[in-house]
């Protein structure tokens, strides 16, 4: 479609686009604690990683780059899988593209977007709909619920359509001006930079720990939590995650840090360890 | 009775469908009381109780309890109650809230314990090759862990009433409802680790400490750090291309190092 040395076969269609939207729709379906969404995108993906490569291995290699975390707004997560699906089919077309930078472009877009989501559907949107379909309903009118479902969801589909076609035409013609320049490492470079800063910052917004307990007695006790957060602030989420990253580096069993992480939780709460 | 409790429950089941499509709002309890009342035979009833629920729920509610209770189950079993009853909605949420704060920690213990054996089998099935699979455990995963516990939960509560499910509720171990609400706050680590892994090496481990530190110190909130990000992104790779071979030295002029551990 883009990319001059395209075989027709191998490019995406208005179709896969279509299925990727509908596919979206299931986005939160799996969530799950350890990656979230990511089952969801990857099942929003697979159509396109069918399109643009032949080679099974080629398939695999794309399909567990999608298996990784993902968690952002659903209603707009279109904007993100539209990205990607221009990404993997220069990556398909172009041997020196380096795939990492497909994690790295989603990584820091996740959670932007979902500050922006949030406040636009779950603050905005859906308090609009709800303040209009109450006061209907609290009279017994079923143009309540009714009215609350077409004013959040008729936006709502829109937006989740059209984020696709943006994120996917944006995707195609920065990429292929980036492919002509030769500024692909730069990109990775930049798009790693970026990726990282916004995995940084999910440690205090995704990770909760606090402990329970207090040090002295009467006017001067302090809570430990109130210690550790004056050494540092989101001490024990950072800790957590140093850990866990340690154990995914000493390639531990995923399963087994899972159990290591509830056993620790019901074990310390068993104690008392931990605030709820 | 038997037969109004199974509807009950097709209708709690039917309506988490809603994350396989679009998440469009379909579970909140201004939808489930049109639903409910229509089960039940009291239309008009059942929209009345659920706007009240809806408003009772919109916010972060916490009526007692340390968690809020899961408001799909909280709202389909108040209306449900508030009809069977012939109480308003206030009392009815009184009756239905032991319930849907067990179902919290059902839907906790199902998100931890089952839903990574779907999550570790689409990982095998990738491996393997067999994308079909994953496709299976994704959409499998959602019914057994979301859809079927809420259908087997709120009919049988509706069919054995309050007395007996708060029963239950007080019979499970305080420590254990805690400790899963506690590892929930601990697992997203594991996958921040593992999209980290994917992405991060020596020379750019930095940025991870620093979109931590602007965070933590800060608080500046996830679009600014986008926007920091974007900005040092463009002046480490357009502006001052040279400078991306020497990184790491950023650290020694900034204040982050302390963070480095």
């Amino acid at each position: 479609m883009t990319t001059s040395n395209a075989s027709g076969a191998h490019s995406i269609t208005k179709q896969d686009l279509n299925k990727v939207f509908l596919r979206s729709l299931t986005m939160e379906y799996s969530w799950n604690y350890e990656r979230q969404q990511h089952m969801g995108y990857c099942f929003s993906m697979l159509p396109i990683i069918r399109r643009v490569y032949d080679k099974k291995e080629d398939q695999i290699a794309a399909t567990q780059r999608h298996m990784e975390f993902f968690n952002t707004t659903p209603y707009i997560s279109t904007l993100i899988l539209g990205i990607s699906a221009a990404m993997e089919e220069s990556n398909s077309k172009d041997a020196d593209f380096d795939a990492s930078s497909i994690n790295s472009v989603k990584a820091a877009l996740m959670s932007p977007l979902a500050g922006i989501g949030d406040s636009l559907f779950w603050g905005t949107l859906r308090v609009i709909a709800t303040g209009l379909g109450v006061s209907l309903a609290m009279e017994g009118s079923i143009l309540g619920p009714l009215l609350f479902l077409i004013v959040f969801n008729v936006p709502h589909y829109i937006i989740r359509w059209f984020c696709l076609k943006w994120g996917y035409g944006f995707g195609t013609s920065f990429l292929s001006k980036i492919e002509e320049s030769g500024l692909m490492p730069k990109l990775t470079m930049g798009a790693a930079v970026l990726g990282l800063m916004v995995i940084g910052a999910m440690v205090p917004n995704l990770v909760s720990v606090s402990v329970a307990g207090s040090l002295g007695t009467g006017d001067s006790a302090q809570t430990i939590q109130s210690i550790i957060d004056g050494i540092m602030p989101s001490l024990l989420p950072l800790l957590v995650t140093l850990g866990v990253f340690e154990l995914v580096q000493h390639k531990v069993r995923i399963a087994w840090i899972l159990i290591i992480l509830m056993a620790v939780g019901i074990v310390g709460s068993f104690f008392g360890i931990f605030a709820v | 009775m038997l037969i109004q409790a199974i509807l009950v429950g097709l209708v709690a089941m039917c309506v988490t469908f809603e994350w396989a499509l679009g998440t469009c709002l379909a579970s909140r309890p201004i939808v489930t009381g049109v639903l409910i009342g229509l089960v039940m035979g009291d239309l008009e009833t059942g929209i009345i109780v659920g706007a009240t629920l809806e408003m009772v729920f919109i916010g972060s509610v916490t009526i007692g309890a340390a968690v809020p209770p899961d408001v799909i189950t909280g709202g389909i079993l108040g209306t449900a109650f508030a009809i069977s009853t012939g109480q308003g909605a206030e009392v009815a949420l009184t009756l239905a809230f032991p319930i849907a704060s067990l179902y919290l920690i059902v839907d906790n213990a199902m998100t931890l314990v089952v839903m990574p054996f779907f999550v570790h089998k689409a990982d095998a099935y990738v491996a393997q090759g067999n994308l079909e699979g994953m496709e299976r455990m994704h959409l499998l995963g959602g019914f057994v862990v979301k859809s079927l516990p809420r259908f087997v939960v709120c009919s049988l509560a509706f069919y054995l009433g309050t007395p007996v499910m708060n029963a239950v509720l007080e019979a499970i171990p305080e420590f254990v409802s805690n400790g899963l609400v506690v590892a929930g706050g601990f697992i997203p680590a594991l996958g921040i680790s593992l999209l980290a892994s994917m992405i991060i090496n020596k020379q750019t481990a930095v940025f991870f400490v620093l979109g931590f530190a602007l965070c933590a110190y800060l608080g500046i909130p996830m679009l600014g750090i986008a926007v920091i990000g974007a900005c040092l992104a463009v002046i480490l790779v357009v502006v001052q291309p040279g400078i991306v071979a020497q990184t790491p030295q950023l650290t020694s002029e900034g204040s982050f190092d302390d963070d480095d551990f």
